[in-house]
């Protein structure tokens, strides 16, 4: 068992390790970050003095073990504009999404766990088809037209809402259902078809034989051994939270990372860029590893390094 | 013998008349979708001729008309004009034909270097195998928009070649997922190793069975991703970080709209409700094509 | 609604009852009837084999008795299981109080049929627990009874393992151990052991004919083997296309047949005694397609204008032997050419000289999570030309890894293998290319190594464009000619695998394996995935190709009694080891390792190996 989480860590570690790499490259290969963040007609004189000033003359392997050495020292750069260092500018941030994020990973379990699981348990039904009509509709709505579409509901028609503001809870609600739409509709999706597979699996017929009822059937057989495939979209739910936050705080004016970003790549702000997507990025590969290890724990098949015959 | 020969009755093995038949068979739901799509790409083609006024031309006496309505220098307008006095009907057409093209040449873009590369990794294995595996892990766990973005600020917005390109590349890693699973397992205990074992060479059991044979799970992957590129472009031309004026996509007119929400729906309106019609329509039709490519329906 | 259901005393009820059952699946509109009339009795105590080909309807007989078959499915007539009683207006819930209780039930895919994340210590406690109202702690101690009595080794400790972590036979002494918690009247076993080795197959058949003994429960076994039923079955009844069409004691049935399709069963069965197994031509109709009359009249020798018009009744005589049919066998026609056997392969002749290949104590190791594992260890044997050896053993002896060493998928990691004198090349090699006319394979599964999507005949033409073999004219023939050579109809080339049955696919594989005009033909299990009817006459193909082309063959099987009419030599292989070679007439007359002697003794055989003669009729 330690032996495969030791693995585990290892691959989390190549991952983040190709990230800062890729972020790199992207940064010194595919255009020169002076003439990318200063105006066009900026003095040629300037811009080689800042080159100088960043050491970007010197040769790509010398910049990549300094690149390493300041993350290393948690500096990311600087902002252009004001000098401010770009870790700070993100970690103010950090909170409002967090609060944003966390609230929408609440909305998507709570919707997505027991929509999927009363679809399949109603196979068929008119119940099975009404929801998966809703969850086809849900991953097909752009979320950026969903908020739109709350908007003009609930704050222009309606006047239940503010349209914008993030002080009060209420300010939540728009927003987390813009989030966690999308989310929630693969997760009841996902959740159904691993509950049917199960259902048909050979272990329910036998348990059927032996005389456990429906009920019993479904909450201590069926449901467990369910559950464990659907953990791997938890993984996935924290890239669509960080991709639909971006969406979300843009159109909901919240003061958060993903809004943040998009002014960041409109302004050309490299240093808080980059910033973004190594914290993106780190707390991915933290998800993907927190799963793994809640895998291992739950399916002994796992523990075990299944199959210890043959 | 004879007798099951003629009991059975031979199946048609047209692929177009198959097809046919299949679309004859399906639900009425698909058939609307269908026939949704059908529009938008017939408008998607003829754009250019059938817009009614050119989508550019503003017209500050024609401002924030509602659909219907008719400007005051008496030019209809049958889905109203926009904060400029632009015709949104004209507007609409040219964004549908750009949003589609993107999404079309960008999915078909992914798709290839993405079932290449998964081919490649089951051709060679070994460390060529690790690398693609890699990669494809590291993929799958970035959102894909992030990366987009990182690219799109060191390389300024407005590049509509690249742009198409990165948008395709969203989902790459599952082609690549596809096709070298299904591969290795053809190749390991299928009829792929028995075209080995008679001597077939590399190109024959990629080319003539393999291909033909996981063809449907990657038609089947198409049709997840495609609206997925159609929601990526949308989405980053509506925060601004895609297609740039003049040109004009679903994405764009939506973000204009925005702030015209409250005397004035129809300008963000009209092309959300395309975008969503459209991503919906694809899902539905993309539902039953696997259901019709594929009626084992296990897949991974 | 049901009548209230109590436990019955043993000895007054029977165990099961089924009068005129049928089971229709599907709507109104498309209703099929997947069983058709059956009645079907069993006793206290009794072992009673249900047998048929796949697609007769005996697993659904089963999982209707226990309304275990989904909502798409309703059923006719009445069945009694102790004093329970379902029909079709049977609720659920009364089912659930029978299940486990009156009747249980094992599968033949046990590893699959237990929850695979709990220790199989917790689901038989939870089970004991339920189906006998007590507390776990007492329930546990039971539990662990229960995995004495069904000869678990190491209980104690097995009580804390996963079902993956137990062999298949292991699980499937579980499976019956959770049978028996609910002290059932009745056990149907739905082909228990088919998917277990022979020596544990053996072990699992005394394991339920002792808990018989023991507990006078009845049991509904079902199965595709004779040979199963004569060793464990005190009575039979023959299913066909959804219908009981004979029954009487194991004796009765063995050893006279009345039925035409039953006598086609048992002459299909390979022996021990070396019967060349005779098949029954066509196939079983799905349920949609049955004939009017009787369903096995396109298939039956002894066919008139009647059968195929009315349905025939059944008869019983005063034995209690019945029958239905319009031509019932006289005991001179039921006797099976079973008995006959003793076929010798002298007729093959072989050729003196070199030998065609060689396996010079050749090894082949495989890489694994946890070091190296051997799968073969430093085998030697010869084959010369026109010679057909067979290559013994059960799962993980490493007879399929020497198959691959012969055909150069796997490289030998120790001693070489030589074909015709050079060593044989590596897959994917130009010098394999070469090699690949000489040498071919025929898998287990027709359907996996056929191209879903490549019409037949396409398929058996292939070899040909690969090698650059005639123009396309000349491929054409060679195809029709190749088609004719394996019994397939030109039609067939047409077809796509899908829309073929199984006999027929493996006909297609064999013909494209010859196309080429090999040497030598390697078959891997190459009918073990096929019914008795259909393996028994592509076992008769093979053998007229060996003799019309005059083919080498290395026959990898784990059914020795397919070998003895088909093969000059066998070598039995254990855990990667050669443990026996010889002559198969020596080997079958005084097996020399006790490997092989137990691998004999395991044998389901249709004749009583005790007494060396046919059961004698009652």
């Amino acid at each position: 068992m330690t032996r495969i989480v030791i693995r585990k860590v290892l691959r989390a570690a190549l991952t983040l390790f190709l990230v800062v790499t890729f972020v790199f490259f992207v940064l010194r290969i595919t255009g020169d970050p002076v003439s990318a963040m200063m105006p066009d007609d900026t003095d040629p004189a300037i811009m080689e003095q800042l080159r100088e000033q960043w050491g970007l003359n010197r040769p790509l392997s010398v910049q990549y073990v300094e690149y390493w050495r300041n993350i290393a020292k948690g500096d990311f750069g600087n902002a252009y504009r004001d000098g401010r260092p770009a870790l700070e500018i993100v970690m103010e941030r950090v909170p409002a999404t967090l609060k944003l994020a966390l609230t929408g990973f609440t909305f998507i379990l709570l919707t997505g766990f027991p929509l999927g699981i009363l679809a399949a348990v109603n196979r068929g039904s008119g119940i099975d088809r009404a929801i998966m009509t809703l969850s086809v509709t849900g991953f097909s709505l752009p979320n950026f037209f969903l908020g739109i579409l709350l908007i003009l509901l609930l704050s222009v028609n309606l006047r239940l809402l503010p349209a914008y503001g993030s002080e009060h809870w209420y300010n939540l609600i728009m927003p987390v259902i813009t989030l966690g739409t999308a989310g929630g509709a693969v997760i009841a999706r996902y959740v159904r078809s691993s509950m049917l597979e199960v259902l048909n699996a050979p272990y329910i017929r036998a348990a059927r034989a032996r005389g456990m009822t429906e009920r019993e059937i479904i909450w201590s057989v069926a449901l467990p051994n369910a559950a464990i495939p659907a953990i791997t979209v938890i993984g996935f739910m924290v890239g669509a939270l960080i991709s639909g936050s971006i969406v979300t705080e843009t159109v909901f004016a919240w003061p958060g990372i993903g809004r943040l970003l998009i002014d960041a790549v409109s302004s050309r702000e490299l240093a808080v860029v980059q910033t973004i997507v190594m914290m993106t990025a780190a707390s991915m590969v933290l998800a993907n590893l927190t799963v793994d290890i809640l895998y291992l724990i739950i399916d002994p098949r796992q523990r075990f390094g299944s199959g210890s015959g043959e | 013998m004879p007798r099951a020969d003629i009991a059975e009755h031979f199946e048609p093995h047209s692929k177009l008349r198959a097809m046919l038949a299949a679309i004859t068979a399906s639900p009425g739901l698909v058939k609307v979708a269908l026939l949704w799509l059908l529009l938008i790409v017939f408008i998607a083609i003829t754009a250019r001729w059938i817009m009614p006024y050119d989508y550019q031309a503003t017209s500050l006496l024609t401002r924030l008309l509602p659909p219907g309505a008719t400007g005051l220098d008496g030019n209809f307008h049958l889905l109203g004009t926009d904060h400029l006095g632009r015709d949104v009907l004209s507007r609409l057409f040219t964004s549908i034909q750009l949003t589609m093209s993107v999404a079309v040449f960008g999915t078909l873009f992914g798709a290839v270097v993405g079932s290449s590369i998964g081919f490649v990794a089951a051709r060679f294995r070994g460390w060529v195998d690790d690398i693609i595996m890699v990669l494809v892990d590291f993929q799958a766990s970035m959102p894909f928009v992030i990366i987009a973005l990182s690219v799109i600020a060191v390389t300024g917005t407005g590049n509509l070649l690249l742009f198409v390109l990165l948008v395709g590349f969203q989902g790459w890693e599952r082609y690549a997922r596809i096709s070298r699973g299904l591969t290795l397992s053809a190749v390991n205990h299928g009829y792929a190793a028995s075209v080995r074992l008679l001597g077939g060479g590399t190109m024959r059991v990629y080319l003539l069975h393999i291909l033909p044979n996981i063809m449907a799970a990657l038609i089947v992957q198409v049709s997840i991703n495609f609206p997925e590129t159609v929601i990526l472009e949308t989405s980053m031309s509506f925060l601004g970080v895609g297609i740039q004026p003049p040109n004009t996509s679903l994405g764009n007119l939506l973000s204009y709209g925005r702030d015209y929400l409250l005397n004035a729906w129809w300008i963000a309106g009209i092309p959300g409700m395309t975008i969503f019609l459209t991503t919906l329509s694809m899902s539905i039709v993309g539902d039953w094509l696997r259901d019709v490519l594929d009626p084992t329906t296990s897949r991974r | 609604m049901t009548e209230p259901i109590a436990r019955p005393l043993r000895s007054e009820r029977l165990p099961l009852q089924i009068s005129a059952l049928s089971v229709i699946l599907g709507g109104e509109a498309a209703a099929v009837p997947i069983i058709d009339d059956i009645s079907l009795t069993v006793g206290v105590g009794e072992i009673v084999g249900l047998v048929g080909e796949s697609g007769s309807g005996k697993s659904v007989t089963c999982l209707a008795a226990l309304g275990l078959l989904g909502p798409d499915w309703s059923l006719r007539g009445d069945i009694r299981i102790g004093s329970a009683h379902l029909d079709q207006r049977s609720d659920p819930r009364s089912l659930t109080k029978v299940r486990g209780r009156d009747a249980a039930m094992i599968f033949q895919d046990a590893s699959a049929s237990l929850n695979p994340i709990q220790k199989i210590g917790k689901q038989l406690t939870d089970t004991v627990a339920r189906l006998q109202g007590i507390s776990r702690v007492k329930a546990r101690t039971i539990a662990l009874d229960l995995l004495h009595r069904v000869e678990m080794p190491e209980p104690e400790e097995r009580f804390h393992s996963y079902p993956f972590q137990l062999s298949g036979g292991q699980n499937q002494r579980v499976m019956i151990a959770l049978a028996l918690a609910g002290q059932p009247l009745l056990l149907l076993a739905d082909e228990p052991t088919t998917a277990l080795d022979v020596t544990v197959q053996s072990q699992i058949l005394d394991l339920i004919s002792k808990l018989r003994d023991d507990t006078g429960m009845g049991v509904v076994f079902v199965t595709h083997d004779l040979g199963v039923v004569s060793e464990v079955c005190d009575r039979v009844a023959v299913m066909y296309s959804g219908r009981i069409v004979e029954a009487g004691t194991v004796a009765q049935i063995m050893s006279a047949p009345c039925h035409p399709y039953t006598k086609g069963l048992i002459d299909s069965m390979p022996t021990l005694g070396g019967h060349i197994p005779n098949g029954i031509k066509g196939q079983v109709p799905s349920p949609d397609k049955r004939p009017v009359g009787c369903a096995f009249a396109p298939r039956c020798f002894k066919a008139s204008t009647q059968c195929s018009q009315e349905r025939p009744g059944e008869t019983t005589d005063n034995h209690g032997h019945s029958v239905s049919c319009f031509h019932s066998l006289t005991e001179a026609e039921g006797i099976s050419d079973v008995e006959n056997g003793g076929a010798s392969v002298a007729e093959f002749p072989v050729t003196e000289g070199e030998p065609l290949l060689s396996l010079k104590s050749a090894a082949c190791d495989y890489k694994t999570r946890n070091g190296v594992f051997r799968a073969v260890a430093k085998v030697s044997l010869d084959l010369r030309e026109g010679e057909s050896l067979a290559v013994i053993g059960e799962s993980g002896s490493g007879k399929s890894t020497i198959g691959k060493l012969i055909l150069g998928i796997e490289p030998t990691s120790e001693g070489k293998a030589f074909f015709g004198g050079q060593q044989v090349p590596l897959l994917g090699t130009q010098a394999h290319k070469i090699f690949a006319r000489s040498v071919q394979l025929v898998p287990q599964n027709p359907y996996l190594s056929l191209d879903p999507r490549a019409p037949i005949g396409k398929q058996i033409e292939e070899p040909l464009v690969i090698h650059r073999i005639g123009t396309a004219r000349e491929r054409q023939a060679k195809r029709n000619e190749l088609l004719e050579a394996v019994g397939l109809a030109r039609a067939h080339a047409d077809r796509y695998p899908h829309e073929i049955s199984g006999g027929q696919c493996q006909r297609a594989v064999i013909a494209r394996a010859i196309s080429l005009g090999p040497k030598l033909l390697i078959c891997d299990e190459a009918t073990a995935s096929l019914d008795v009817s259909v393996q028994a006459r592509i076992i008769e193909l093979l053998r007229n190709l060996q003799r019309q082309f005059k083919l080498s063959m290395v026959f990898i099987t784990h059914d020795l009694r397919l070998v003895r009419s088909l093969c000059n030599r066998v070598a039995v292989m254990r855990s990667g080891e050669l443990v026996e070679l010889n002559e198969t007439e020596l080997l079958f007359a005084a097996p020399r390792h006790p490997y092989t002697r137990e691998l004999l003794a395991s044998i389901p055989d249709v004749v009583s190996e005790s007494s060396g003669h046919r059961l004698s009729s009652q």
